[in-house]
């Protein structure tokens, strides 16, 4: 077990964004949390980070934590490759996820002449650097081009086989959460709750699926 | 080239008003004053009074921007010290030179602290404000990161802190490096032992108006070569931040 919340609530004064969210995480899992926009998919990752108070219980039995924000929170005025050294000290291990995530070659670039999938390269190559234990992803890919989401998927997973930390990957987007996810934990709208899980095999229907949830979210909405 | 046309119009100009006012004592004209630049850059005596002015300059940038940084610093990290500090340099932002005179003769009496500390505290505010909205303005989401990743205080302070206080404190630079000279002469003049202003002040006293005219445009010069400075120094700086064209 890498990571085990218990019933976790969280309100921003009168407004409830999480109801009694319980999951645990086990060694090497990539764990989805698909949820509609709004839903307070970013403030669970916040309060997984430590960043946000909350009620509930959560136990972390994990070292490194890799956190690939929503926005890529570079710092402007370094450099890609400096940018890696704010949190990372070898640079042996920067050149190699540079490497990996094929940014390599714009490691003196400053971010500004960088486009959204660059930077979120850097974004992603910054929580992996450190080699993480837990990776958390907060919708990396929204707003990319389809082949270059892939792309980068296929980058992530290659580094995952190699080093096999666990993920926690929050998005809205159904069919990202069926390419990374070996479990989905189908989120309410706000305030958030788990109202379905599904374990991902190769043989799975992703439109049978896809039409599944979009009717969960739909009866959820009515209800 | 530009530069040259405006400076010859310029002489041309006071040449005129000289002709027309035909007063030594309220317009000499242009050779006589070019006379008097020629003689006095010649003397021992003025660069003597310069190497004191600069070097009271110079003291006084150093102090300035320390003690701004410091002090900006904490008001940029601690609400409670912006909310203290902010109407006590409000005060001292428009409080006169003069008003300082005051104290300061009263504490050193004529020489060279006097005007150090007056330059000091007349330029303090600007360059503390620059730093403490420097320090306020950067990046929550930086910090945050920086956070999770458990980055050192230390490279928090040189990587984020610095990082966003530079810009402010280049152009705060710019600001202090326009005023310092004309701030250190007015003190000079008033309670200096030795300077620019010194100098002035007793070529007023023997009413050698041509050698008053002569010094002010000593110091021009002075004033536009260290702005020139400054300005060159700030973009060679501004290179670490020229990720913002
Ligand atoms: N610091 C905050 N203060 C008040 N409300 C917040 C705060 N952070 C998020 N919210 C609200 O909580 C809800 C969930 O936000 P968020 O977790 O960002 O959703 P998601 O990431 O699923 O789009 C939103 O309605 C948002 O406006
Ligand atoms: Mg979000």
């Amino acid at each position: 077990m890498v990571i085990k919340l218990e019933n976790i609530n969280k309100s921003f004064g009168k407004l409830k964004v999480i109801e009694n969210i319980s999951f645990s995480l086990s060694k090497g899992e990539k764990l989805v949390l698909l949820g509609p926009s709004g839903c307070g998919k970013t403030t669970l990752l916040r309060i997984i980070a430590g960043l946000e108070s909350f009620e509930g219980i959560v136990i972390k039995n994990f070292k490194k934590l890799g956190y690939v924000f929503q926005e890529p929170r570079i710092i402007p005025w370094k450099t890609i490759y400096k940018n890696l050294k704010f949190v990372e000290e070898n640079d042996k291990k920067i050149e190699n996820i540079l490497k990996t995530l094929k940014i390599y070659e714009f490691k003196d670039y400053y971010p500004n002449k960088l486009s959204g999938g660059m930077k979120q390269r850097v974004n992603l190559s910054r929580a992996l650097v450190i080699e993480p234990d837990l990776l958390l992803l907060d919708e990396p890919f929204a707003s990319l081009d389809i082949h270059i989401k892939w792309n980068i998927i296929n980058d992530l997973l290659n580094e995952w086989r190699k080093r096999n930390f666990s993920m926690i990957m929050v998005t809205h987007d159904i069919k990202e959460a069926i390419m990374l996810g070996d479990r989905i934990l189908v989120l309410s709208n706000r305030p958030s709750k788990i109202i379905k899980e599904y374990i991902i095999s190769e043989k799975i229907n992703e439109e049978k699926l896809t039409r599944e949830i979009i009717e969960l979210w739909t009866h959820e909405v009515k209800a | 080239m530009k530069f040259l046309y405006g400076i010859l119009i310029f002489i041309l100009i006071w040449w005129v008003l000289s002709v027309f006012i035909n007063s030594l004592f309220i317009l000499p004209s242009p050779l006589t004053v070019g006379k008097v630049f020629f003689e006095i850059i010649q003397t021992k005596t003025l660069w003597d009074a310069l190497t004191s002015s600069i070097y009271k300059g110079f003291i006084a940038l150093i102090l300035t921007i320390l003690i701004g940084f410091i002090l900006g610093f904490f008001m940029g990290i601690c609400d409670f010290c912006f909310e203290i500090l902010r109407p006590i340099l409000t005060v001292f932002q428009s409080v006169p030179v003069i008003s300082w005179l005051v104290l300061v003769i009263f504490l050193w009496g004529i020489g060279t602290r006097g005007p150090i500390a007056i330059t000091v505290l007349s330029l303090l505010p600007n360059t503390t404000f620059a730093v403490a909205y420097g320090v306020k303005n950067t990046d929550k989401n930086l910090l945050e990161m920086a956070k999770v990743y458990n980055v050192s205080k230390k490279k928090i302070f040189k990587d984020l802190y610095l990082g966003s206080v530079g810009p402010f404190i280049l152009t705060a630079l710019e600001v202090v490096s326009g005023n310092l000279w004309k701030v250190i002469f007015v003190s000079e003049y008033l309670c200096g032992k030795n300077g620019i202003g010194v100098q002035i002040a007793w070529a007023r006293q023997y009413v050698d108006i041509p050698k008053v005219y002569a010094l002010t445009i000593f110091a021009v010069v002075l004033g536009i070569l260290s702005e020139r400075l400054s300005k060159l120094f700030v973009k060679i700086f501004l290179k670490d931040w020229e990720y913002g064209n």
